[in-house]
């Protein structure tokens, strides 16, 4: 393999990620020639021709391709510090529980609040509404995970850790089923389509909110990356060399639960994205160094989550297919690919 | 000569473990150690002895029952994490499975405790990974993944890391544990020369005796939970620690070789005659094989039977006479041994 400096690979995979954005936005199920598309992002003269693709670019396609870079960032980023944490290559929020957390937050916004907190409604209170259930998230996918972390001090395995992580996973995931069980079928309709995942309908001041967690997250684990490095080596060498296990933790749980949290909250809960994208990066770059893999992990997982988008609105079809079909479809060949290419058993 | 004041040292230390009220004392103390510049120290004992939970007190890492471990007067309990990785650094036994990172990447986590925010390395820090790295030895290795190296390579790989870390006191658990006969002894000569050369204090935990004797400046010698002697290890070899330490009753320490043997219940008497190397591997042999060497006026010497040793034309040969049997000619022990086992004693 030729020698290609990470800047130079970070440089490329950012022009193709402008290429994927465009693309997403060009595609829909309204025919927009991509001429008009450029005129429209471009100029802000109008001509009353343009007033519907304008409303449609402005208002839905730019704000679900924003959504889509958000959630490719924070959900890889996410999985990557799992996997680090856990030193586990199969961490990622969904299997450690973390999503199904930010579920039950959510669940327990809409289903007990009643027809009045319902997704629609919700989306009707806007910006409140949303934030309550981006702190509903953000408080389920945190509490979860500090009980697996808690946990996680008691054991030492890591594949111990990891089914703990899943059974907690399979606890919350019963309660929601209770919650629903005891619901009326229209609560649990939003709820069931909240839970197929999608990238649309998060715009104006919601795009404002997830913007400002998923950023936020993204720069704590950003800061984080010298922590990161250190626990590589595990617990015992990152205490001797001065990292203070007890902060780092929580630190990195924090920026781990924002991004799950808040992306879960907005978007559903997006499978796949978090385990697919940190092991394509680590073997795309080649190195175990954070400052590197976060960026990189960001890079991918947009572009993976633009495609996916793509695809999900079926080209030449009225239909649009659940986001999270099209992430298990194209990430698992993904992974199984690298995995049989590369010879070791470890993963790091 | 001034003595220097040590690096480290314990005061009344007792160390063990605390869970739910329950203490669980490894080594009874009270403790009085020091690490001083320049020394390189062995800890020795049996498994189960408490020596991986000392080594982790004395790191700073655990914290002691009774007593402290202090530095320049510092409890280093007390110290932050940082200041704490600036006093002491580690090499430990567990393997570092990281397949992507690099060797030179390794050894620049080691400068963690100086590093910025962001891990960026100054001009000091690349200083620090570029000594490390040469006195390590592993110039050659420096672009190497951490999968492609070997175990006694990856051995050398974490010490760099450590030194990296420009700590006084480096401390390394059982460093030789996977590590063929010369790595090993590659391995201790290099610690003793850098303990000398940088007047850093190394401690190390090890099961190769033979070794420790030869390089260590001091021994700790951990017993069974209840003490710990300490001193140079000839001292502690002709007093007795040793063979007390590890005293087993199939096994034997030699106070005059410094090695251990195995000792055989049903030993059957032999006489033998000869010299030179050859009669050191044959005595070897008879040993292994259950066998002692007797003088000739303590046993029925007819009933006996008897090896010599002669040499022809440069080659040793195995005479052996036993009762009424004839003279039997060998040109291997292996072949004696074969004949020598199948004889009723």
């Amino acid at each position: 393999m030729p020698v290609i400096s990470p800047k130079v690979r970070l440089a490329g995979l950012l022009l193709l990620l402008l290429l994927a954005f465009l693309l997403d936005i060009s595609v829909g199920s309204v025919k927009i020639p991509l001429r008009d598309v450029f005129r429209i992002l471009f100029s802000s003269s109008s001509s009353s021709m343009d007033d519907t693709w304008r409303f449609i670019v402005e208002k839905i396609r730019v704000p679900k391709a924003c959504t889509a870079v958000l959630a490719g960032c924070g959900l890889s980023v996410s999985g990557l510090q799992m996997q680090t944490l856990f030193r586990n290559p199969l961490a990622d929020p969904a299997v450690l529980g973390i999503t199904a957390g930010a579920s039950l937050g959510v669940a327990m916004v809409m289903l007990t609040g009643g027809s009045i907190a319902t997704l629609f409604a919700i989306r009707e209170l806007g910006v409140s509404g949303s934030l309550l259930i981006t702190v509903a998230a953000c408080l389920g996918a945190g509490v979860v995970m500090v009980l697996v972390l808690l946990l996680s001090g008691r054991l030492r395995d890591n594949v111990l850790m990891l089914i703990i992580g899943i059974m907690i996973g399979s606890i919350t995931t019963s309660i929601i089923s209770i919650w629903q069980y005891f619901s009326s079928p229209e609560e649990v309709k939003d709820y069931l389509l909240w839970l197929f995942g999608s990238l649309g309908g998060v715009t104006g001041g919601q795009l404002l909110i997830l913007g400002t967690v998923t950023i936020l997250g993204l720069i704590i684990a950003w800061l984080s990356s010298k922590m990161l490095d250190a626990l590589l080596l595990g617990e015992n060498y990152a205490r001797s060399m001065g990292l203070n296990p007890q902060r780092a933790r929580l630190i990195i749980i924090c920026s781990s639960s924002l991004l799950a949290g808040s992306i879960t909250a907005f978007c559903g809960p997006i499978g796949f994205v978090g385990i697919a994208v940190p092991h394509i990066t680590r073997q795309l770059f080649r190195t175990s160094s954070h400052r590197i893999l976060v960026p990189a992990c960001c890079l991918i997982g947009t572009l993976l989550l633009l495609l996916c988008d793509v695809l999900s609105q079926l080209p030449g079809n009225q239909t649009v297919l659940p986001i999270n079909i099209i992430t298990a479809l194209i990430g698992a060949p993904i992974v199984i690919t690298l995995l049989l290419r590369q010879k070791n058993t470890n993963v790091f | 000569m001034p003595d220097p004041s040590p690096l480290l040292q314990t005061r009344n230390l007792q160390t063990g473990y605390r869970s739910g009220g329950k203490k669980t004392i490894t080594t009874k103390g009270p403790l009085t150690l020091e690490v001083r510049a320049g020394q390189l120290i062995c800890l020795l004992g049996p498994n189960g002895a408490g020596k991986s939970t000392l080594l982790r007190t004395l790191a700073g890492l655990h914290a002691p029952l009774e007593g402290s471990v202090e530095s320049n007067g510092a409890d280093l309990r007390q110290l932050t994490p940082t200041q704490r990785a600036r006093t002491v650094s580690l090499v430990l036994t567990e393997r570092v499975g990281i397949h992507q990172l690099t060797v030179y990447s390794l050894v620049a986590l080691g400068r963690y405790p100086y590093s910025g925010w962001m891990g960026g390395l100054g001009e000091t820090d690349k200083h620090a990974i570029e000594w490390a790295i040469e006195a390590a030895g592993i110039q050659s290795l420096r672009d190497r993944k951490l999968s492609t190296l070997s175990d006694g390579e990856s051995q050398k790989v974490m010490l760099a890391r450590a030194l990296a870390q420009d700590t006084p006191v480096l401390m390394l658990d059982e460093p030789t544990a996977h590590l063929d006969l010369p790595s090993r002894i590659r391995l201790m000569r290099l610690l003793h020369k850098l303990a000398h050369q940088t007047k850093k204090g190394i401690l190390l935990s090890t099961h190769e005796l033979e070794l420790a004797l030869q390089v260590a400046d001091e021994v700790w010698l951990l017993q069974n939970t209840e003490t710990l002697h300490r001193g140079a290890p000839e001292d502690l070899v002709l007093n007795g620690a040793f063979e007390e330490a590890f005293a087993h009753e199939d096994i034997r320490f030699d106070k005059q070789t410094g090695t251990f043997s195995i000792q055989h219940e049903n030993r059957k008497p032999v006489l033998f005659a000869g010299e030179g190397p050859s009669s050191w591997w044959t005595l070897r042999a008879l040993r292994r094989n259950g066998f002692f060497v007797v003088e000739a006026a303590t046993v029925e010497a007819e009933r006996t039977p008897l090896i010599r040793l002669i040499e022809k034309e440069g080659r040793p040969y195995w005479h052996l006479r036993s009762g009424t049997n004839d003279l039997q000619e060998f040109d291997s022990i292996a072949a004696l041994l074969a004949v020598l086992d199948q004889r009723p004693v």
